[in-house]
């Protein structure tokens, strides 16, 4: 195996954070430090509480650090304020929710279309994209559905498809198989798994479930707000696949 | 983003209806209250421009010609006054009961117009410009006659040549006049000494006179003397006096009824502030979800202002809509006449549009600065 030098997407630094509830101070994470690298497809799995879902809050720009720093291409964020982190989110990353947290009143194709409604693009472009989002996703018989008329795993499709929209570099999926059957689940994950191996498309998924552990890149367990291990898995990257 | 917005007030139809409504009350209270009030404006501003000359009555009277009482010695004073033509004598009344019937309250009210005729045929016109339109226009001598304006007749069914019970009082209507007023053609004239004996009017005194000038266009002039010269008990006013002061009672009127509306409005912004707060609170996952795909906090804050805009909106249309119908309805079934202007139905919609951004702005405030990961994690 060649081992290739890609470029670092992430980078996060001795990261900490801590959480006041009343007058105990939790500490959810203990000093992490981790690259996400592009066309990775990184699984971070761990415990209840282990720190691992705000560990992808920080590196996805939804939350700050307590302590230590995040880069995003070079650039550190943690001194950022709303707008720009806003604008990172939109520009560079995507979320896989577990509850997908799709709008009711929209169909699946709107849904898709909906984080470009404040993109200066064409709503004709945008509407294109969307619908070949969902054909390449199989969903182009349910376009025009409402997610309530969708099963759990046509709507986290959807919610693949809306992550993909502006054309993030890299998709954080919080539990993306969490609330599916282990059928449904795993063919979400193939079809992040397929993004990321024919789309150049990077993925940091954080999940209980260990079975995903098989298609990641790079395995990191968590515990108790530590890494305890980083691996490089046997599986290798898109490029040679 | 508009869609996304309707969409969502369509998500809780009864709920957004509900909150509609109270923007549709105000709406449609004002446009009703203020077009009555509008259209009385107009009418009275119609009846004093039939006004002609000076008009004299009793200084300090508290109700105008209605309660004013001077001596009829001041006819031949007023009379000697260079530039003056002639001094009717009038007496002006409400009508007490109509056909037995009582018409204190109604509207427009019944004025009861009673004309020294002796007087009034050395004048050129009648104190309130009107044209006999059937019959013929009462004479000196007449007794229990009168002139009817052509909107009395129609209420009272009656046609020329009718007995008509004014105040228990039975008169043969032998004219019937017109006025480009409502209020005057909804008036009664009687001769001097009729309407003196109905309303028994005290001898000797005149509640009104009428001053045709040898020049009209010398009005202002006259009342300078008149007032100069007998200001300590008469007082003379022009027909555009009387224009000012009347619409000065009735601005402050129509202020008092936008007001009242206002608090209705008000009401209005307190359940659109409700219904927005409600709808944010239930959605918090899915703002937090929006912003988490990059919407920034004044995307989220739009969002929730169309919303709370739309309500104001839709609030305001359908508001105007029954407030003009309403208005209709009233001046149809208690015949006052209501106008709805276009500055009236203009100001109402900015208005209502103005509440749906104002009651907004706190709940999209709220939304737009929710943490996207506290609003993710709520249930």
């Amino acid at each position: 195996m060649v081992k290739t030098t890609a470029k670092i997407l992430i980078s996060a630094k001795n990261i900490t954070k801590n959480y006041e509830l009343g007058r105990t101070v939790v500490h959810a994470l203990r000093g992490v430090s981790l690259d996400v690298e592009k066309g990775d497809f990184i699984v971070i799995v761990g415990p209840s509480g282990s720190g691992k879902s705000t560990l992808m809050h920080i590196l996805g720009a939804l939350d700050r650090p307590s302590d230590g720093d995040v880069f995003i291409d070079g650039k550190s964020i943690t001194k950022l304020d709303e707008w720009h982190l806003a604008m990172i989110r939109r520009k560079k990353i995507g979320f896989i929710f577990q509850t997908f947290n799709l709008i009711p009143t929209l169909t699946a194709l709107e849904n898709v279309v909906i984080p470009t409604e404040p993109v200066p693009i064409s709503k004709e472009d945008a509407v294109a994209k969307a619908k070949k989002l969902l054909r390449d996703l199989g969903l182009e018989e349910r376009m025009n559905h409402r997610p309530s008329e969708l099963s759990g795993g046509e709507r986290q499709r959807v919610s693949i498809a809306r992550s993909l929209i502006n054309d993030p570099e890299i998709i954080f999926a919080d539990e993306p198989t969490g609330n599916l059957d282990s059928v449904t689940g795993n063919k979400i994950v193939e079809s992040m798994r397929n993004l990321n191996k024919h789309h150049g498309k990077t993925f940091v998924i954080v999940t209980h479930n260990e079975s995903l552990l098989k298609f990641a890149t790079k395995k990191v367990f968590i515990k108790d707000g530590k890494i305890e291990t980083k691996s490089n898995n046997n599986v290798r990257k898109y490029a040679s696949d | 983003m508009i869609k996304l917005s309707f969409l969502n007030l369509a998500r809780r139809k009864s709920r957004t209806i509900l909150s509609m409504f109270g923007v549709i009350i105000g709406v449609a209270a004002i446009i009703v209250l203020v077009s009555l009030v509008d259209g009385m404006f107009a009418d009275v501003q119609g009846a004093i421009g039939q006004l002609q000359g000076v008009m004299v009555t009793e200084e300090g009277s508290t109700m105008g010609p209605l309660s004013s009482r001077m001596d009829e010695s001041f006819e031949s004073k007023l009379e000697s006054i260079a530039g003056v033509k002639v001094a009717v004598p009038m007496i002006i009344a409400l009508a007490q009961s109509v056909e037995n019937k009582s018409v204190g309250f109604s509207f427009p009210p019944i004025r009861l117009f009673g004309i020294d005729y002796s007087k009034q045929q050395k004048a050129s016109a009648s104190p309130i410009n009107a044209e006999i339109i059937k019959g013929r226009d009462l004479r000196p001598n007449d007794a229990k006659a009168v002139v009817v304006g052509e909107d009395f007749l129609d209420t009272y069914n009656k046609f020329l040549g009718n007995k008509i019970k004014i105040n228990g009082e039975k008169f043969t209507i032998i004219g019937v006049y017109k006025t480009g007023s409502k209020v005057l053609n909804s008036s009664v004239i009687f001769t001097f000494s009729d309407l003196k004996d109905l309303t028994n009017f005290p001898e000797g005194k005149v509640g009104q006179y009428y001053l045709e000038l040898v020049n009209p266009a010398e009005d202002a002039k006259l009342v300078k003397i008149i007032n100069f010269k007998y200001g300590e008990e008469l007082q003379a006013t022009t027909a555009s006096d009387y224009s000012q002061q009347f619409g000065d009672i009735l601005e402050s009127l129509r202020l008092l009824v936008i007001a009242i509306a206002g608090i209705s409005a008000v009401v209005a912004g307190i359940g659109i502030i409700n219904t927005m707060l409600m709808s944010v609170v239930e959605r918090f996952k899915e703002i937090g979800a929006l912003k988490a795909v990059g919407w920034t906090n004044s995307n989220v804050m739009r969002m929730i202002l169309y919303e709370s805009i739309f309500i104001g909106i839709f609030g305001g249309i359908i508001g105007i809509i029954l407030g003009i119908a309403g208005a209709a309805a009233l001046e149809n079934a208690i015949g006052m006449s209501a106008l709805v202007s276009i500055e009236l139905v203009a100001g109402t919609f900015l208005f209502a549009v103005f509440i749906g951004l104002f009651a907004g702005l706190y709940p999209a405030y709220l939304a737009s600065k929710m943490n996207p990961l506290d609003a993710l994690r709520t249930e």
